[in-house]
């Protein structure tokens, strides 16, 4: 019966000499024979009161003593040998399962590139390596690196550099071609030799190239290196593997990530108002405030163009809509006015020229997209003094500051842009003396609601007493003076996009150092003299 | 305040929608898709009473272009009528009440607006 125990039975006498052993017993320990005194059948384990787990011929094995009576003394002999690697094989898979899991951790949120790949070599030692290297896919002939070394009782160290594409070690451009290369001897010698193992000679160490996956092909490949004490077996590749999936996914995401904010910022660049330029005469002052401040783009614009006779287009104005989709139909706005500014300079039929513009794909994208703006040109006085000429497209009218303190509504009316194929386009000449200004705003202003007290809106009248007594104000501290009242209505409170363009006469323009910027200034002289 | 767009059907005339509240960002898709279902029913003409809106912004003139727009391609036309106050003023403002006014249209019908 005793032949079916998985333990072996040894049973010893009260001299220690073995009565029985079981054929189990037998197996495990052939050197117990029976009628001889245990102690000496030459295990050491078999000395001891106690011996618990020893290994013996290569088997692990379980010894527990039980007295029975009249001193003889039972030994249950049981071979562990599975369940203790099945136990430390549990142990390893654990371990491996938590390094990817703080491994997946500190990749998971998206990342710079440059830091992402510190990071996968700084998580790769000393887990996975002695020593790390991380080479990106070479973008222009070049390619980048990241090395982690061990360091004792230390964060690993971490550098970096650059290697011509063509002095890549050949185990590293086998892996950027997605293969794992085999030829593992000599890669530790490609590795010293790249003077990337400090510390490990080519005999003393093993190495292993993985590939980072990427989108389509690697996003780089990973160089694992540690001392040949600790061979990669294939569960400790399996774990370089796993690493090197998750390293490839982060640095993927990371580089997606930075090519789209590349993109975001140069179209947002792209979408944002640009300054006025300088013109004789002319003191420009501008406000703009975007609803979606974070995006600090938004639906309002404004800006102004040379003209060769030595005035200025100047427009500001407000397309339907918010956010993104405004900003790009803002920046097809300015485009077509940039290029059209070239074939008429004359406001009114600017405007209608424009109108005609967006009418096509205003109307092909289907949403009743539209603009309200006012445009006009501006042309200097030899008083000082600037003549303004202006066209209504459906935009709130300019108010005048002038010298006396009074504020005037300019009468312009017109029909917004982009709806209908001959808009009615009013058209206004104003005089400024010198010292007085003209001031063009978005609804944004007049509309802003009442942040604190309910949903009034700041509204016209407001806005005409807030400015009232600013006569004596340059350009630029009007218009934020005005961005400021209108943002002290709002208290809190959303708003609109706000955009303020005030053009004030500076004054008699001082001959020589203004003209000369001015293409033919004495000829522009002339032509506005006739034209006036 | 609330936005509300009421369908009154009235027999011979136009499709008409009375707007009430205020029609901004957030309000103005519910009258696109009023118009939109009022299209896709095989209306052509659409009167669009305003008597009753207090407030309207780009969004909403957004609406009102985008609705003419689409009726007209259809050999339509989209009129509004009955605007006061703030809303008369942007109208005003934006040249829209020229363009798409029912009184001072030449090619509307000769009932006239509901009020």
């Amino acid at each position: 019966m005793v032949e079916h125990f998985r333990e072996g039975l040894i049973v010893c006498d009260a001299d220690g000499v073995v009565r029985h052993l079981s054929p189990v017993a037998e197996r495990l320990l052939p050197e117990v024979v029976p009628g001889q005194v245990l102690a000496a059948a030459g295990v050491p384990a078999l000395r001891a009161d106690d011996p618990g787990e020893f290994t013996h011929h290569g088997r692990r094995l379980r010894l527990r003593g039980v007295g029975l009576s009249a001193g003889r003394r039972c030994w249950y002999v049981e071979d562990v040998t599975e369940s203790v690697s099945r136990a430390d094989a549990l142990l390893a898979e654990r371990a491996r399962s938590a390094f990817l899991a703080v491994v997946g951790e500190k990749l998971g949120n998206p990342l710079h590139p440059d830091r992402a790949a510190a990071a996968v070599v700084r998580l790769a030692v000393p887990t996975v390596a002695d020593v790390a290297v991380l080479v990106l896919t070479p973008r222009a002939g070049r390619a980048r690196w990241w090395r982690a070394v061990r360091a004792d009782d230390e964060a690993p160290a971490v550098d970096s550099g650059v290697l011509a594409a063509a002095a890549l070690p050949s185990a590293i451009g086998e892996g950027l071609g997605g293969v794992e290369p085999h030829a593992l001897d000599w890669l530790v010698e490609q590795a010293v030799e790249a003077g990337w193992l400090p510390g490990l000679d080519a005999a003393g160490a093993t190495a292993r190239v993985v590939p980072l996956p990427g989108r389509e092909a690697p996003a780089g490949v990973l160089l694992v290196a540690r001392r040949a004490s600790r061979w990669y077996d294939d569960a400790d590749l399996d774990l370089v593997r796993a690493f090197a999936a998750r390293a490839g996914a982060a640095l993927t995401t990371a580089l997606l990530y930075r090519d789209q904010a590349e993109v975001a910022d140069t179209l947002q660049a792209s979408l944002l108002p640009v300054e006025p330029a300088a013109a004789p005469g002319v003191q420009w002052g501008t406000a703009y405030r975007p609803a979606q401040a974070g995006l600090r783009i938004g639906g309002d614009f404004y800006g102004s163009h040379r003209l060769v006779d030595g005035g200025s287009v100047f427009f500001l104005g407000d397309v339907s809509g918010k956010g993104v989709e405004a900003a790009v139909f803002t920046g097809q706005l300015r485009q077509c006015l940039h290029a059209l500014h070239r074939v008429e300079s004359q406001p009114g039929r600017l405007l209608k020229l424009l109108n005609d513009a967006l009418l096509e794909t205003t109307q092909a994208h289907g949403q009743g997209r539209f603009a309200t703006m006012v445009l006009g040109v501006v042309r200097p006085h030899r008083d000082g003094g600037l003549t303004l000429t202006m066209a209504g497209g459906g935009h709130l009218p300019p108010l005048v500051l002038r010298a006396s303190g009074e504020v005037e509504v300019v009468p312009l009316s017109g029909m917004l842009i982009g709806v209908v194929p001959d808009p009615r386009i009013g058209e206004v000449t104003v005089h400024l003396a010198p010292g007085e200004t003209c001031l063009l705003y978005s609804d944004g202003v007049t509309e802003a609601r009442d942040g604190r007290r309910g949903d009034e809106q700041f509204g016209a009248e407001r806005l005409v007493h807030a400015v009232t007594g600013c006569h004596r104000m340059p350009a630029p501290a009007l218009a934020e003076r005005i961005e400021q009242v209108t943002c002290d209505w709002l208290g809190h409170g959303d708003h609109d996009d706000i955009a303020v363009l005030a053009l004030r006469a500076t004054g008699p323009v001082r001959p020589g150092r203004h003209l000369h910027a001015v293409p033919g200034p004495t000829g522009a002289d002339r032509t506005r003299e006739t034209e006036a | 305040m609330t936005f509300t767009v009421t369908y009154g059907r009235r027999d011979g005339g136009p499709a008409c929608l009375r707007l009430a509240g205020e029609l901004d960002l957030a309000t103005a898709p519910e009258l696109n898709a009023a118009i939109d279902r009022l299209a896709a029913e095989g209306h052509r003409e659409l009167l669009l009473d305003l008597a009753e809106l207090t407030f309207c912004d780009s969004t909403g003139i957004a609406a009102f272009v985008r609705g003419d727009n689409l009726v007209t391609a259809a050999g339509g036309w989209l009129r509004i009528t009955g605007a006061t106050g703030r809303v008369a003023r942007v109208l005003q403002v934006t040249g829209l009440a020229e363009v798409l006014s029912h009184e001072a249209g030449v090619a509307d019908p000769a009932t006239p607006a509901a009020s």
